[in-house]
């Protein structure tokens, strides 16, 4: 066990399967003997050579299309977008190829790749460099979309995600990268695609979350229990899509509050579905609305007050929290 | 069939264009690899897919490749090492050169041979591979079928600059222009390339100069051509023209043509009838094959 | 024999629905082979020649030039006389290449839907209008509106698990938003043990309804595209009754028992005070509180039809309340009851049944009034009715349907023909609780009642 940044659980990540499985290779803009715009790859290069490090220029569309045609061929690629804001300029490779591959095969042959990038604002980044845009792909069939949290998840999940042979577009907050340590193991292990994490266990009231926000979840929980003697539990999804239904319900069941808590924008994120879900399914276990905490509907700001506006943060969780407990 | 009302959706004929599909594949062998599109049928069938295979995927039956998903070319079947390809045209090409990097990254000769026509070059994504093919110097083969029409739009308005070939050399890439209704002369440049590719060459960009004989579609009545143009293409049709040079030079006769053309229309009576007689898939195999497991 | 086939209009374009016969190439009484070129067809985007699809002789146009021809309909039939379609040379002997092994080849059995497109115009459906809001309540639900909306999901399930009414809220304290009650109220609520008070002044405590049997899966049954429907949801009064019918199908062994009754004397005898009625007591004086008079009777000489089986006890109701069918209109039907029907006398019992009906057809019924009967009358004779199987108003033991009365030649005692007044009366009876001897017997009782009534009356 070593305690580990999420950079560097998943450089770590990253190296261990290309050291086990000579089919994965990285590519990206960058990546090579820079080492990645933020660094994820930073030594990669130089122990696994240009071939299998690979830099590509400026050329999304591409980056993802070869990735896919080497896909197709048995390789597993990881390509990696700068931004997560510039995967829009592979948008119609990673919906309209990519996702559409295993189905225009009639089934029979999949694409086992992996976009990366960071993604997230809380760094002034503005409009594009603080996107989140992971809806986008939620929303499209045929796609795998994972948003770790913690190191020890990032580090699994990125294993998981190179060794499935479907496409995952694989989302890393960048305000994260650095911030956080936590305990990762040295021995192999995966964390399997599609299952939510319960990172924090109550009885009150049930928050739903991913990325960024599950740290700030946690830190909204943390303080009420102290203040208000609320007992709240925290799920972290993991997996964007699948959704992990279960876990959610079985919590949900268990506090019958429901408050949904993502960094993207109000309209048309992933909660608004897993609201819709709960509601459609465990409607008797709910003892009050199913509420959400999100980004108001505007791009991402710059100006450090707008940001502060704009982002969801422990405050705003409290607040919500409080409302929907004494509902 | 498309009239008979067997076919449903649209239909794209390559009428005119068959020694593209003929010269750029009759040398490729098993491990190559083609990204053919809408009016190449013919590589699907010199690539190695049966033909009732691909009758069944004309007529949305679930024994087709794509099991019914999706319509005409968008398919593939990685056992011929071809790739599928979907409406985005320019998209597949790409891929195409992802598939030429990957046998490269493996220590492989195989080399990739990808079909889009000269309207689609005004996307990205074909500047995008082309690039990258040069700079990591890629054994792909990048045929441009300029058949003269992008729907209703004629070359002057599709492509700044006139001759497309000429920005192969942008690339730093090989680029020739050929008559594409000569098969031979087809066969002969592209078996070039091949070989050119396979020793470390790098790609090279062969502008297929043909011409549409009907519409984009077989709903596309295409007022907009010029049914004299039309006719002097006629006169220039590559079967027409390898048939006279076969007589010409190997006294090809009457009987033998004869001959042949009944094999072929026995062959596609026979995958026609087997086509016909398979089942559509049934409405909830809809939800299966999003992934593979 | 030779065989037919329609050729259909195809499908022209991705939003073609029709087509217009320009030329036909071919005429009746041709010889066309498959593949040949049959007819030229226009549609707003293209001109086509469309090929046959069979070869033989084109025996019928169905669609002549200038004709517009629906997509999917058939513009001409080929018959197949004899002459086989275009033989093809054989196969030649090496190997073609066919598909992998996992494809079978036998011919497809059912009809496919190919999911054609265009629509087909003939097949759309009416988007029904809105519901209009709803003028008959069930008369029996009764709630504490303020409840219902200061409640959750969770909290009325706690409350319906807990076979409790809704109103019980009402009672309980709401620590919630503006009062609201939530889970940990109203599980406070029940742990405390606080006696439950009835939510209505009936005397009758709440038993749970037995759990209602599985609704049978629909084994393929469609609907016909067809018919030019207009669709409406089926809702209000039309859905309850049609619940509750289902209901006691299926729960109840229906059989029906028939009594024709000389009701000769009985006209008279209504005819004889009939304008007294009106004019001195103010009642409209019918069959019907004869008929009501005859079956109290019978229900005190046959108490197992009073009765009632309720989640496996049998209830023989001491008194005597009787539902009477009251139709509304077309939109339904609702049985207000008379209370302890026996101790009407003939004036009371058509006071009561015309008072009912009249607040049944402008809803002022009150609760009571609408449920709680042992016996169940209907009169489907008013509108000629002759004999009737009617179905049992749950939780009844039987139902009693009066026909209507009409003139027939009758064998007298004394075996000459007369034309007498006869009316039949139809029994259906629940053969769980009831036997037939006993509902024979009974009906039999009535049938002699109303022959002798003047008899029956003075007793």
């Amino acid at each position: 066990m070593s305690q580990k940044t999420l950079i560097e659980a998943i450089r770590d990540g990253l190296r261990e399967e290309m050291e086990r499985d000579d089919t994965v290779f990285i590519l990206g803009e960058d990546v090579g003997a820079y080492g990645g715009a933020f660094k994820v790859t930073d030594g990669l290069y130089n122990q696994f050579g240009d071939q299998r490090v690979r830099d590509t220029p400026i050329s999304e569309s591409a980056i993802v299309g070869y990735a896919i045609g080497a896909a197709l061929m048995g390789m597993r690629p990881v390509a990696e977008m700068q931004f997560m804001d510039f995967i829009s300029c592979g948008f119609d490779q990673i919906v309209n190829q990519a996702a559409t591959m295993a189905y225009r095969y009639g089934g029979d042959t999949g694409v086992p790749l992996v976009v990366r990038g960071p993604s997230g604002g809380g760094i002034s980044g503005g409009l594009f460099h603080s996107q989140t845009p992971e809806a986008w792909f939620t929303h499209t069939p045929g796609l795998k979309v994972v948003c770790p949290s913690t190191p020890y998840d990032a580090k699994g999940l990125i294993r998981s995600s190179i060794r499935d042979n479907n496409p995952v577009i694989f989302f890393e907050h960048k305000y994260l990268y650095r911030s956080i340590k936590g305990e990762v193991p040295e021995e192999e292990y995966v964390i399997p695609l599609g299952e939510a994490d319960v990172k924090l266990e109550g009885d009150d009231l049930t928050i739903v979350t991913y990325g960024w926000m599950v740290h700030q979840s946690i830190a909204a929980a943390q303080q009420l229990e102290k203040e208000d003697g609320l007992s709240v539990e925290v799920i972290d999804l993991r997996t964007l899509s699948p959704l992990d239904r279960e876990t959610i319900f079985e919590s949900v069941k268990k506090t019958n509050r429901a408050l949904l808590v993502q960094e993207d924008k109000f309209t048309g994120g992933i909660m608004s579905d897993v609201s819709a879900q709960i509601t459609e399914s465990i409607f008797e276990h709910l003892d009050a609305p199913v509420m959400r905490v999100t980004a108001p509907d505007t791009p991402t700001p710059y100006a450090p007050p707008l940001e502060k506006f704009y982002l969801p943060n422990q405050e705003k969780i409290v607040a919500a929290a409080r409302k929907l407990a004494a509902y | 069939m498309s009239r008979q009302g067997k076919i449903i959706g649209g239909v794209y004929l390559g009428r005119g264009q068959e020694a593209i599909s003929v010269g750029t594949t009759f040398d490729l062998r098993n491990d190559d690899i083609v990204s053919p599109i809408h009016r190449d049928m013919g590589v699907f069938l010199l690539k190695g897919m049966p033909m009732r295979n691909l009758m069944c995927q004309i007529l949305g039956r679930k024994a087709g490749p794509s099991k019914g998903k999706d319509s005409w070319s968008h398919t593939g079947d990685m056992r011929y090492n071809i790739l599928a390809s979907s409406s985005m045209l320019g998209s597949s090409v790409p891929i195409a050169c992802g598939a030429a990097l990957a046998t490269r990254m493996r220590g492989l000769d195989s080399v990739a041979v990808t079909y889009f026509g000269e309207g689609s070059t005004a996307r990205g994504d074909i500047h995008e591979a082309m690039n990258m093919a040069a700079i990591y110097n890629l054994p792909v083969i990048f045929i441009c079928e300029n058949n003269q029409w992008a729907y209703s739009t004629p070359p002057d308005r599709e492509i700044g600059g006139g001759k497309i070939a000429k920005r192969a050399s942008a690339y730093g890439m090989e680029g020739l222009s050929l008559d594409a209704n000569d098969v031979l002369l087809v066969y002969e440049k592209v078996r070039d390339a091949i070989h050119r590719a396979r020793q470390g060459g790098g790609p090279t960009f062969i502008e297929c100069v043909t011409y549409r004989m009907m519409g984009h579609s077989e709903h596309d009545q295409a007022a907009y051509m010029d049914k004299n143009q039309t006719a002097a293409w006629e006169r220039r049709d590559p079967i027409g023209r390898f048939k006279q040079y076969l007589v010409e030079q190997v006294q090809f006769t009457e009987s033998e043509d004869k001959r042949m053309t009944e094999r072929i229309e026995a062959e596609i009576a026979d995958a026609r009838k087997f086509a016909e007689s398979q089942p559509f898939p049934e409405g909830p195999e809809a939800l299966e094959g999003v992934f593979v497991p | 024999m030779a065989e037919e086939t329609n050729v259909l209009m195809p499908p022209l374009g991705e939003s073609v629905v029709e087509g217009v016969i320009n030329k036909w190439l071919k005429k009746v009484g041709d010889h066309v082979s498959e593949d040949e070129l049959l007819v030229e067809v226009t549609t707003d985007k293209v001109n086509t020649e469309i090929p046959s699809i069979a070869s033989g002789t084109l025996t019928k146009i169905f669609a002549q030039e200038g004709d517009t021809v629906k997509v999917g309909s058939p513009m001409c039939a080929i018959s197949a006389n004899g002459t086989a379609a275009s033989v093809l040379p054989p196969l030649p002997s090496e190997d073609l290449p066919t598909i992998q092994q996992e494809v079978a080849a036998e011919k497809p059995e059912k009809e496919e839907d190919t999911g054609l497109y265009p629509v087909d115009p003939n097949n759309i459906i009416t988007v029904p209008p809105p519901k209009k809001k709803q003028t008959v309540e069930e008369a029996a639900a009764v709630t504490s509106s303020l409840a219902k909306e200061k409640s959750s999901p969770l909290v009325r399930r706690i409350i319906a698990e807990n076979g409790l009414d809704i109103s019980v809220l009402d009672q309980v304290t709401g620590t919630g938003l503006d009062g609201r009650v939530t889970k940990d109220d109203i599980l406070a609520f029940l742990a405390s043990g606080k006696k439950v008070q009835a939510p209505a002044p009936s005397a009758a405590p709440t038993i749970q309804a037995p759990p209602t049997p599985a609704v049978f899966a629909n084994p393929g049954v469609t609907i016909p595209t067809d018919t030019d429907a207009v669709v409406t949801p089926l809702a209000g009064i039309r859905k309850i009754i049609a619940e509750r019918l289902s209901y006691s199908e299926h729960i109840a062994p229906h059989v029906t028992t028939f009594a024709e009754v000389d009701v000769t004397d009985l006209v008279a005898l209504r005819g004889k005070y009939k304008d007294w009625a009106k004019e001195e007591e103010g009642v409209s004086l019918t069959y019907l509180p004869f008929v009501i008079k005859a079956i109290t009777a019978g229900l005190k000489e046959y108490p197992a039809i009073n009765s009632s089986l309720f989640d496996g006890q049998v209830y023989t109701h001491k008194n005597i309340h009787i539902a009477v069918a009251v139709s509304l209109d077309q939109t339904g039907l609702i049985l207000p009851v008379i209370k302890n029907a026996d101790r009407l006398g003939i004036i009371e019992l058509a006071r009561a049944v015309q008072d009912l009906a009249a607040r049944a057809r402008t809803n002022k019924l009150t609760a009571d009034e609408a449920k709680g009967s042992t016996f169940t009358i209907s009169n489907p004779g008013a509108f000629g009715g002759w004999i009737s199987t009617p179905i049992i108003n749950q939780p009844n033991a039987a139902i009693l349907n009066t026909g209507t009365i009409k003139k027939m030649p009758w064998v007298m005692p004394d075996d000459s023909i007369v034309a007498r007044s006869i009316m039949f009366l139809s029994l259906s009876y629940d053969h769980r609780l009831v036997d037939g001897e006993t509902s024979v017997k009974f009906l039999q009782f009535i049938k002699k009642s109303l022959e002798q009534i003047d008899k029956f009356l003075l007793r």
